[in-house]
């Protein structure tokens, strides 16, 4: 087995791992959805079954370069450093096959034609985005932790940039397509070259060793728990009797959430950028990104398997559990009343760029509760994961799948849940995930074994 | 003799995990005041046997109580007796070890703060380092003090001392003893490191493909099992040596080495005699008679 296969064999081991893949899926139907007619887009979506492993797969591999090739001993791996390129060129290949598709579907008069210019056009976004994507596989790998996250967190702006960038291209495409097509070659040959110079893939690996080891052996190094968040959770536990359940209702909400409250000003950050960028990107955008909040179930673990033995009994696991689920689901709510809140007052100065079709508008706050739809489905997924995690795994993407795909047919005003039958189909999904969930937990704290934490999602 | 009532009691276990047959129809009983030495090969049913004892693993037969209530139903009042340390345990990586220790020992009420201080100052634990970049063996002796503050009436120890090195080995063992001064406490420790086990158990536990093939007082043991030295007080060794229960025999200068079972020393003196032969008798190592009953 050679290096490039061990790689993405570990492609899919993290739980978080999931989550940008999901985002990506959710997208994809959205461009599905009003981009086509509703045959085709019958077609698509079930061509979106078959893209989407491929994209998830391909993400997961540009995150994982960086983590493998951060290990001392992998520069000693057989072809490890001649890999590094292939990886990076393969992972963007099997995305950008994929984006003529979409340039299909931009709604853009250029595309209304279908002569030689325009076909090419189309095509010509296979090497646009071969560019992007090599870009970032490169950056990723010569960028400090820091540089990278900042990077991640101006994807949204950078995106509507992108487009603008993109549409003002296809409006003149003669006078400047001659001009960003050989750029984008060039510059896909200088990184193909560039990763291709082992003194300097030597240099980028001595940085990522010597970052990684820093960030393993500082003493007190990295993101640990808040002394306040700590104090908060403390005093709560205190309040209760060592044998009251709420003290373990407490402590199981601390081992949930102490570790993301710790995160506070990145999650700020990106709420305030979501805010931004959300109110130009309409209902249906918004709505899905609200629905895709529910995701977040992926990172928090709920208190039940672990073998770090704690007085918590089997009924304390579970009321823990519960509580972590609910507290989940009022903070995913929380999170979108603020952005919606937020975009409400953002609309009243945020400029309109008509000539892009970009118009900012506040987000409904009605649909707010769509955040903690899919959160106790999949919570249940997560507690199944380590005992079928392949089951779980392709439960997750079926159910989403099918979610996404049945909220488009029954919508033909572009939105998630029509007024009429949202509240209906919204409180179906969710009594149904938070049954499934309930039962599923029961079964886990009353049968199951309760160490095996390690293969979730 | 024993006096007191078990503390834990199975019956008839057994677990499967897919394919595997973790245990297989085990029964122990564990009795208070007592170090006990669980040994095995890998895969043996160990670390199994050892978390049905606390409710992680619920047996797909036979039953397990721990200090009189089913296994799986132990709640705070018989959990908050227990303490555990497994090699590859979870701890909560994004807190300081100082964190860490703080948050586990809001769970109980009789935390021993004079033995927390003494135990980071002995073992050189620093409290402000994170624990996801603490060391295995920074690890395991955080493990073991989250297991030992408070007290427990019965500590659980899975593969405790694995990657410590052997002065701290050396040091966890004395501590072990110290603790077990109480003659409330119980241990249960699980170890590969057999001359380590050999210093402090007074009890052995031998499990093989998920069965006990031997729970006996060391002592015993050790009386049951010895290592006999063979040499001739004139002339040659006989060819035949007429020694009873023998389980091994070399042959070396002159000398013989047996291995042999349940015989006295008197009897083996006896023979020896009429034999015109002198004889050393010494106590096999845990090691060698481990090495016996698996085998």
């Amino acid at each position: 087995m050679n290096t490039l296969i061990v790689r993405l064999k570990a492609s899919f081991r993290w739980r978080t791992a999931w989550f940008w893949p999901l985002f990506c899926f959710m997208w994809l139907v959205y461009l599905v959805s009003t981009r086509w007619t509703i045959g085709a887009k019958l077609f698509l979506a079930l061509l979106s079954l078959c893209v989407f492993p491929i994209i998830a797969l391909s993400l997961n591999m540009s995150n994982l370069q960086n983590d493998l090739f951060g290990k001392p001993v992998s520069f000693c791996l057989p072809g490890y450093r001649r890999n590094l390129r292939t990886i990076i060129f393969v992972d963007a290949l099997l995305q950008a096959l994929f984006v003529p598709l979409f340039f299909c579907h931009l709604n853009l008069p250029v595309f209304k034609e279908s002569g030689l210019l325009e076909r090419c056009l189309v095509a010509s976004g296979f090497v646009i985005a071969m560019m992007a994507l090599a870009l970032s596989g490169g950056l990723r790998f010569f960028l400090s932790r820091i540089a990278w996250a900042l990077l991640v967190l101006l994807t949204f702006p950078l995106c509507i940039l992108g487009y603008i960038v993109l549409v003002t291209a296809f409006e003149h495409p003669l006078l400047l397509w001659p001009v960003v097509i050989p750029v984008c070659v060039v510059y896909c040959v200088f990184v193909w070259r560039g990763l291709g110079d082992i003194e300097r893939v030597k240099r980028a690996h001595r940085r990522l060793v010597l970052e990684a080891a820093e960030q393993c052996t500082h003493a007190g190094g990295g993101k640990t728990v808040l002394p306040e968040v700590e104090a908060l959770f403390l005093s709560r536990m205190k309040r209760y009797g060592y044998t009251h359940t709420g003290r373990y209702i407490w402590g199981g909400l601390y081992r949930a959430f102490g570790p993301i409250l710790s995160y506070w000003r990145w999650i700020f950050a990106s709420l305030l950028g979501s805010v931004l960028v959300l109110g130009y990107a309409g209902n249906v955008v918004q709505e899905l990104i609200f629905v895709a909040l529910g995701s977040i179930a992926f990172i928090i673990h709920l208190p039940v398997t672990s073998d770090m033995l704690l007085p918590e009994g089997r009924r304390e696991r579970y009321y823990s559990a519960v509580a972590s689920a609910c507290a989940t689901m009022v903070i995913a709510t929380a999170a979108a009343v603020a952005v919606a809140g937020l975009s409400t007052v953002f609309a009243l100065f945020m400029p309109e760029i008509a000539r892009y079709g970009l118009h900012y508008t506040g987000i409904r706050l009605e649909t707010v509760y769509l955040a903690c739809l899919l959160t106790p489905g999949l919570f249940a997924f997560e507690l199944l994961a380590y005992r079928m995690p392949i089951f779980a795994k392709i439960s997750v993407y079926a159910v989403t799948t099918l979610l996404v795909v049945a909220i488009i047919y029954l919508d033909s005003e572009v939105s998630v849940l029509p007024r009429s039958t949202g509240p209906v189909l919204f409180a179906t999904v969710f009594v149904c995930g938070c049954a499934f969930f309930l039962l599923v937990l029961r079964r886990v704290c009353s049968k199951w074994c309760l160490v095996g934490g390690k293969g979730r999602i | 003799m024993i006096d007191a009532n078990p503390i834990v009691q199975m019956n008839g276990l057994s677990k499967r995990f897919g394919k595997i047959q973790a245990l297989d129809g085990t029964s122990l009983d564990i009795y208070p005041g007592r170090i006990i030495g669980l040994l095995g090969a890998n895969g043996a049913g160990k670390s199994t046997l050892l978390r049905h004892i606390i409710g992680l693993y619920l047996p797909d037969s036979g039953q397990c109580t721990t200090f009189g209530c089913d296994a799986g139903k132990l709640g705070p009042e018989e959990l908050g007796r227990i303490g555990y340390v497994h090699q590859e345990g979870d701890l909560l990586d994004w807190m300081k070890a100082g964190q860490l220790i703080r948050y586990v020992s809001t769970y109980y009420p009789n935390w021993n703060r004079g033995l927390e201080e003494k135990y980071i100052a002995d073992y050189d634990i620093s409290t402000d380092a994170r624990v996801g970049s603490l060391s295995p063996g920074q690890r395991q002796k955080l493990a073991i003090l989250l297991a030992i503050g408070f007290e427990p009436e019965l500590l659980i120890l899975d593969e405790p001392a694995a990657a410590l090195d052997p002065v701290m080995r050396a040091r966890f063992l004395d501590m072990l003893l110290q603790f077990i001064q109480d003659e409330n406490r119980t241990i249960i420790i699980s170890s590969h490191i057999l001359s380590d086990i050999e210093k402090v158990v007074d009890h052995v536990v031998i499990m093989k493909a998920g069965r006990i093939v031997l729970d006996s007082d060391f002592d015993e043991l050790r009386e049951r099992f010895s290592r006999v030295r063979v040499s001739a007080l004139s002339g040659e060794l006989p060819s035949e040596l007429p020694f009873a229960n023998v389980l091994d025999s070399r042959r070396s200068n002159g000398e013989a080495i047996l291995t042999v079972q349940n015989c006295s020393g008197e009897e083996l003196q006896q023979q020896a005699e009429s034999l015109n032969c002198r004889i050393d008798v010494q106590p096999l190592p845990l090691e060698d008679i481990y090495r016996i009953v698996v085998s």
